[in-house]
């Protein structure tokens, strides 16, 4: 009966040490090479296009300063048209 | 409204920017050039381009475009009506010359209604360029017919009431001339605009009237004898004798009337059709003289007595409750009503022997 035991201990022991030796790694830490961080493509430099009729006529103060001003001419006009 | 300011006339707003017209190029409509400098680019500016509209509209507006030839509103050809109705072909050269420098001004444009305010008012954007589908009245419409109809209509002569539709109703021009009129001419009416079909008519809307079960009893009585404005309009105005000239000072064309006047006056129809059957109209006098172009040659209007001076008309002032609908006496045999030959002016009776009244409706016993 005590050899049995003994045995037993001794299956039990190799198991355990069988099991650690065969207990997966640890999750793999290593670093793998990262892929390159894709940089921007390339493009020409942005040219804003400048929309010349647009930036006077929506500007209240350029449009006050170069508005022409209007001559009025007193209309020899009489009666109901 | 009171006129808009230089800068105000070309101010464009951001909204426009974003609108379906504003997405489209400054310069595919304008022309010019872009360039910094204003002159430049402003060089070979088209102001209006609806003045071209096959080009401009017609990409996407074919079907209004299609009869922009034969609007009225588009080829004035209503004068044309008249003064070849009272000249000979000697005279056109002439009067085309009168008609460039004083009348082809109330030529309008797609955008003269729905961009801009008409040049007779200063012209300038209505809106910051966004485009009004529907032409605001004051600033558009009665821009231009503002000094009889739209003065009727709004109510603005002393004591007059404006027209029940507008006090009560606040109608619009829209209300009764469909854009669909207004961007075409009826085929009757390309020469007249009273001629054809009445567009709008009365009874568009008030379908009963003169029907049977109308408890009016008058409406049935008068209904083929009277147009609805003898007893439903009140006194209007009336011009006599305008004359054109260019000036020695400024070199700008001008005209002067000889009288403006209120009053009402019903006259025989001069052209009874089946669509206005009517015995009795309102009849305005136009502002025409025998001697109105004379500053461009002598003897222009040679056929003068062709068309009455006194004009079958609309006035736009209609009333439920007038003073000659108050009974029937008020009217029948009321000489202060018609258009006797005593109201018109000499040098005029012959051309108006069509509508003038020799014989009042017999009072009702």
């Amino acid at each position: 009966m005590k050899k049995k035991t003994i045995w037993f201990g001794l299956g039990l022991l190799v198991l355990l040490l069988a099991g650690c030796s065969q207990a997966p790694t640890a999750a793999s830490t290593s670093v793998q090479p990262q892929e390159p961080t894709p940089t921007a493509a390339p493009t020409a430099t942005a040219v804003a296009v400048v929309n010349y009729c647009v930036e006077c006529h929506t500007d209240k103060d350029q449009l006050i300063q170069t508005a022409k001003p209007e001559v009025e001419v007193e209309s020899e006009s009489e009666g109901v048209g | 409204m009171a006129p808009l300011e230089p800068w105000e006339k070309v101010f464009v707003s951001e909204d426009f920017l974003t609108s379906t017209h504003g997405r489209q190029s400054c310069i595919s409509c304008h022309g010019g050039v872009q360039s910094p400098e204003k002159d430049e680019a402003h060089t070979n500016l088209i102001a209006d381009p609806t003045a071209n509209p096959e080009q401009q509209c017609g990409t996407c507006h074919q079907e209004v475009v299609a009869s922009a030839n034969d609007n009225l509103h588009s080829n004035l050809q209503g004068y044309w009506t008249v003064l070849n109705a009272r000249s000979e072909p000697a005279s056109v050269p002439a009067l085309e010359e009168m008609f460039g420098n004083h009348c082809a001004s109330c030529h309008t444009t797609c955008g003269d209604c729905h961009i801009s305010q008409p040049g007779s008012v200063g012209g300038g954007l209505l809106d910051g360029h966004n485009f009004e589908k529907t032409p605001p009245m004051t600033r558009t419409c009665t821009a231009c017919h503002g000094s009889r109809v739209g003065s009727e209509y709004l109510g603005k002569h002393e004591d007059i009431p404006g027209d029940v539709h507008f006090r009560t109703g606040r109608m619009s021009c829209v209300s009764c001339h469909a854009g669909m009129d207004l961007h075409a001419t009826a085929d009757e009416a390309m020469m007249d605009r009273y001629a054809g079909e009445e567009m709008p008519s009365c009874t568009s809307c008030h379908e009963t009237v003169g029907a049977s079960g109308d408890p009016i009893v008058q409406h049935t009585i008068h209904q083929d004898k009277l147009a609805c404005q003898v007893c439903h309009s009140v006194t209007y105005t009336n011009c006599d004798g305008c004359h054109v000239a260019i000036s020695e000072t400024t070199g700008n064309p001008f005209f002067k009337t000889d009288a403006t006047y209120m009053g009402f006056f019903i006259g025989l129809n001069p052209e009874i059709t089946e669509e206005r059957p009517y015995q009795y109209v309102t009849l305005r006098h136009a502002p025409i003289a025998e001697d109105s172009f004379s500053y461009y040659g002598d003897n222009l209007l040679t056929n003068f007595n062709a068309l009455p001076t006194w004009k079958y008309a609309t006035p736009h002032n209609i009333q439920r409750k007038t003073p000659q609908n108050e009974s029937c006496q008020s009217c029948h045999n009321n000489p202060d009503l018609f258009l006797t030959a005593d109201k018109v002016a000499p040098e005029e009776l012959e051309a108006n022997q069509p509508v003038i009244v020799n014989q009042l409706p017999q009072q009702i016993p």
